[in-house]
Order: C-alpha cells, then structure tokens, then sequence
C-alpha cells in the first residue's frame, strides 16, 4: 500500500512560517477608501507606462517591468538611461503589496520610497524628481488627475504614492499552487508537481528560505552567485558579514522571470536547481530535478494578465 | 443675566489660560521662562574656497561643505528631553549659519544629532514641504537619490597633491547611513544668551591620508566614512555668550 503524503499537514506548516516571517498584510491607509485608493492605483497606472518618467524620454517603467512577464524583462540585466546596465535582475512587481522592504538589498522600506530610486538612479531613468514634477505639471492632463487623487498639484508626493498605489494593486493568485493552498485539494497538482512538491520542502531543502505563502522568509543569503562588486546587504547595513547577501527571491511566476538570481547569471530554470544541486550537494536525480521543475512550473499564474490593471497602457 | 454669564464666563477662562502658554514648533506647552536663543555655527579651517593645511603635506581647498544638524533637543533637571527644532541643512551659501532655538531658561543641556535619525533617514522625503530640509528639493542634493537615506555630511574640494600650489586633486566625502549618525550633548550654563556651535574643519582629515583615501560615499567604504564622520564630531565644541 503507497504511502500517502500527509498533504494537511504540509499546508499548515505553510501557513505557519507564513504568519512567522513578518510578511505585510495586504494594506490601504486607515485614512483611504476604496474610490481614492482606486483613482491613485489609476494615476499611478498612467505614470507607469509614461516615458516622460525618464530624462531622455525613452524609458518608463514597464521599460523593465513588461506586464507579460510577470514585470520583469529578459535580460541578465536590464538597460537604463544612454543604455547604461543596471547592477542587478529586474525583479517581478506582483504581489510586492506582501513585502517588508523593497530591492535585492532590502533598501527600500516602503514602495513609496522605493519609488524614488529607479526615477532617480542616473543608471535608470536619471531624471530629478523635483524636475519630473516641473515636466508633468506642464501636462495639463494630469493637474486634474493629481487634484483628484491626492488633493494637490503635481509634485514629487504624488508621483510617488500614486506608483506605489499602483504596484500595490499587483496581485497574483491564480496558479495552480494558489488554487491547491486554498483548497487543499493535491489532486489539482499532477504526480510529478506532487513529488516536486514533496522534494521541495524535504530532500532539496528548497523550503529552508522558501516557504510561507510567498515561498519566500525575505531573508538575506550569499548563495554565491555573481561578483563581490555588488555588495548586496552590505550596501545597506555597512557590515561586511553582509556582503554578496540578497534577499531570498518570491518564487512566484518564475517560468515568466527568466532569466534568474540577483544578477540574472542562470538562464532558466533547470540551471537553476542544478546549481543549488551542485553547490548545497542534495544529490538529486535528473528525475528528481524535473520533478522540482515540475512543481516550480505550478507557481505560475496564467490568469493575472486578464485583470484590467494588467493591461498595458 | 444668568445665561449670558454661563455662556462668557467659560470662554474668559479659556482664552486667559491659552494667553499665558506659549508653544513650540511642534506644539507642545513650554514653560513661561522659555527664551530665544541664536546658535551660531563657527567654521573654521574648512571654509569654501579658502586655503586650508590638512597636515604638514596637505594643503586644501574645499568648495562644498553641507551637513545636517537634527532634532535638537534640551532637557531640565530631569533629564527628560524636549524636541525643540527637527532638522537643520547647513549650507552656508544657502541657508545662512544661525538657528533660532527656544530654551527655558531651566535647561541644564542641549542636544542634536549630526545626520539624519534613523526612521527619518529611510522614510518617505515626499512628504515635507518643498522647503524642508529633508524635501527632495530643500535637501540641496543631500538625499541620496539613487539609493534611500541622506547624505549626513557631503564635504568636497581639491587638494594640491604636489605642493605646487595647483589644487589638481578632488576630494570627495559623502557620509551617511543610520549606523553614521551621530549623537552630540553639551551641558548648559547656568546664564547664557546664546550659543557658538564651532567647527574645527582642520580636524576633518586627522588620521586620514588625502593621497590614498580621498573619496567615500559611504557605500564601498564604509571604515573611511566612519573615520571621517567621527573627525567630524570630534571638531564640534561649544561655547556660549553672555548677557
């Protein structure tokens, strides 16, 4: 007689790390409603796939974040103001609503402030917010949409709220393994998504920073990819123990995000686990790493992109 | 009669007692005894476009210095603290070099943090207004941009790297960071009128050599922003004038 998997109680180990790790609940201000949640997710949704949000006019932000691709682009590294390339992987925007802090290097605290960089960043869009806010004011289109949202003229504030706004808006929950958490249901997995499964938080010990509902403890690790001249953690904290370490990735929608890691040096998916197989020595068969594949594969929503506030602008 | 009474009556109390308090700039009641106080930062040594001798070798000549002073603070006899102003942006060119505090005169002593605290250094710089020293515009440049926080103190210039007298060299230091955030406390006299923050910038460089280590941004190299900054520290006395 097989053995049967105790499927329940993997779930409540899930939801258990979940509620340990300090992941945000979703949140509005207790001072927002819903209409002016609405009309800023709207604004912001405008100023996101505006190029005028670069200095040169040439980048906005789904520049880096295709809506397609679950907000990432392609590239190892994506390619900024004059073409100059970025220090690390564009990351994917969903579900960020769930973060502590923002970046590979935890810098961000919030996504408000998280927005000011990529603005900024003269490797980016290299474009002064005070600067932005005089090149948009201009734009008698917005003056309106600003006074609705936030009650004040163009300025810096609103921009950035207004972005934050929107990539709050970003979730993702209709992969199969969303489906399969809500339910409990193992069957709505296959076999081998079921074993990848079993791999997953067992043999390839995947689930040690992987887990919660997010798949991930946002916690900072040197997994030993890349070069040192990314400081990573270390950019942050100014300890040097923190050097190389990044945060670990949400797992979500990974067939969209390739390529993989801080500094996009792993192409796909199956280089992915066998590098961890190498470096971390699991030991797992090729049959073992398709399998993991297999359960990655789960992660991936295909239903997201039909939600209006997907849709390019 | 009666009514007319009940109804003036309460009002007269109330706009006697509001008459007789006086607030802070963030609203808090301070006792009647409270005075204006100038503070003054004194620079020396460091003064833009000046010719400054680092050490035997070294000679500069800086051509910007910029740095926050926050949260300023007296306390009593308690030694409970009262946050009397939230931030200053030094900039001399810009902003002049005095501060007006409000302290009463039972303060036993004053203090400031150089930098920005930690909180206000990561969190949001949209929402000051655009002459706040911690706005993205009123920041002159010291939010850092391209990553979260501010820049605590920027000092820049050139240095002359062969004593020939061409300032051929640039010198840049841009400190920031929570764990860089200093804290300074100087005892109050009993009397006093106002107060002289003086800055010795010829201790900016002490232990640090110009030939090798003459940029920081912190991020990269983080021992020689902690050198400077602590330099920079070290160079804040206080001294105070009379009556």
């Amino acid at each position: 007689m097989p053995v049967r998997f105790p499927w329940i109680l993997l779930l409540s180990s899930f939801l258990a790390t979940s509620c340990s790790t300090g992941w945000h609940d979703e949140k509005t201000s207790g001072a927002e409603n819903a209409d002016s949640v609405t009309v800023r997710v709207e604004l912001g949704k405008r100023l996101f796939f505006d190029r005028r949000l670069s200095r040169d006019l040439s980048l906005s932000c789904s520049s880096c974040h295709k809506p397609e691709l679950a907000f990432t682009d392609t590239l190892p590294k994506s390619k900024g103001f004059g073409g100059r390339v970025f220090l690390r992987n564009a990351p994917s925007l969903l579900n960020v609503s769930q973060y502590r802090n923002f970046f590979a290097d935890g810098g961000a605290p919030t996504l408000e402030t998280q927005a000011l960089q990529p603005i900024q960043d003269d490797h980016e869009m290299n474009m002064p917010l005070d600067q932005l806010a005089y090149r948009l004011a201009k734009d008698g289109d917005y003056e309106p949409l600003f006074r609705k949202a936030f009650n004040r003229s163009v300025d810096e504030f609103g921009i950035t709220h207004a972005l934050a706004a929107y990539e709050r808006s970003l979730v993702s929950q209709g992969s199969i393994y969303d489906a399969f958490l809500q339910s409990g249901d193992s069957s709505l997995l296959s076999g081998s998504q079921r074993n990848g499964l079993q791999l997953f938080f067992g043999k390839a010990k995947c689930g040690s920073c992987h887990n919660g509902k997010w798949l991930s403890d946002l916690e900072f690790y040197d997994v030993k990819t890349g070069s040192k001249e990314d400081l990573g953690r270390e950019r942050i904290t100014l300890r040097p123990a923190d050097r190389g370490k990044f945060k670990t990735p949400v797992l979500r929608n990974l067939t969209l995000t390739a390529p993989y890691m801080h500094d996009g040096s792993i192409p796909d998916l199956t280089g992915v686990i066998r590098y961890f197989n190498r470096m971390d020595r699991l030991n797992l068969s090729e049959n073992e790493v398709i399998e993991l594949r297999s359960f990655l594969e789960s992660l991936t929503d295909t239903v997201y992109r039909n939600t209006p506030n997907f849709a390019r602008q | 009669m009666h009514y007319a009474l009940k109804t003036i009556l309460p009002l007269l109390i109330f706009f006697t007692s509001c008459s007789g308090v006086e607030r802070s700039e963030k609203g808090q009641d301070l006792p009647s005894t409270v005075k204006p106080v100038i503070l003054t930062i004194k620079l020396t040594g460091a003064e833009l476009e000046q010719l400054a001798q680092v050490d035997a070798n070294n000679f500069i000549k800086p051509s910007a210095l910029r740095f926050y002073l926050s949260d300023f603070a007296y306390s009593d006899a308690s030694g409970k603290f009262k946050v009397i102003r939230d931030a200053y942006l030094y900039d001399r060119e810009l902003m002049g070099d005095t501060i007006q505090l409000e302290i009463p005169d039972n303060a036993v002593s004053i203090r400031f943090g150089i930098g920005v605290p930690p909180g206000t250094n990561t969190g949001d710089p949209t929402v000051y207004s655009s002459k706040h020293p911690y706005s993205v515009k009123g920041s002159k440049g010291m939010h850092w941009g391209w990553s979260t926080g501010y820049r605590f103190i920027m000092f820049e210039g050139r240095r002359d790297s062969v004593s020939t007298g061409n300032f051929d060299e640039p010198y840049s230091f841009h400190t920031g960071t929570d764990s860089l955030y200093k804290v300074m406390t100087f005892a109050l006299p009993g009397k006093f009128k106002d107060i002289n923050l003086n800055i010795d910038g010829t201790k900016f460089f002490q232990g640090i050599d110009l030939r090798t280590e003459n940029a920081t941004h912190t991020v990269g190299n983080p021992d020689l922003a902690r050198r400077f900054t602590a330099n920079f520290a070290g160079a804040v006395s206080m001294d105070f004038t009379t009556e």
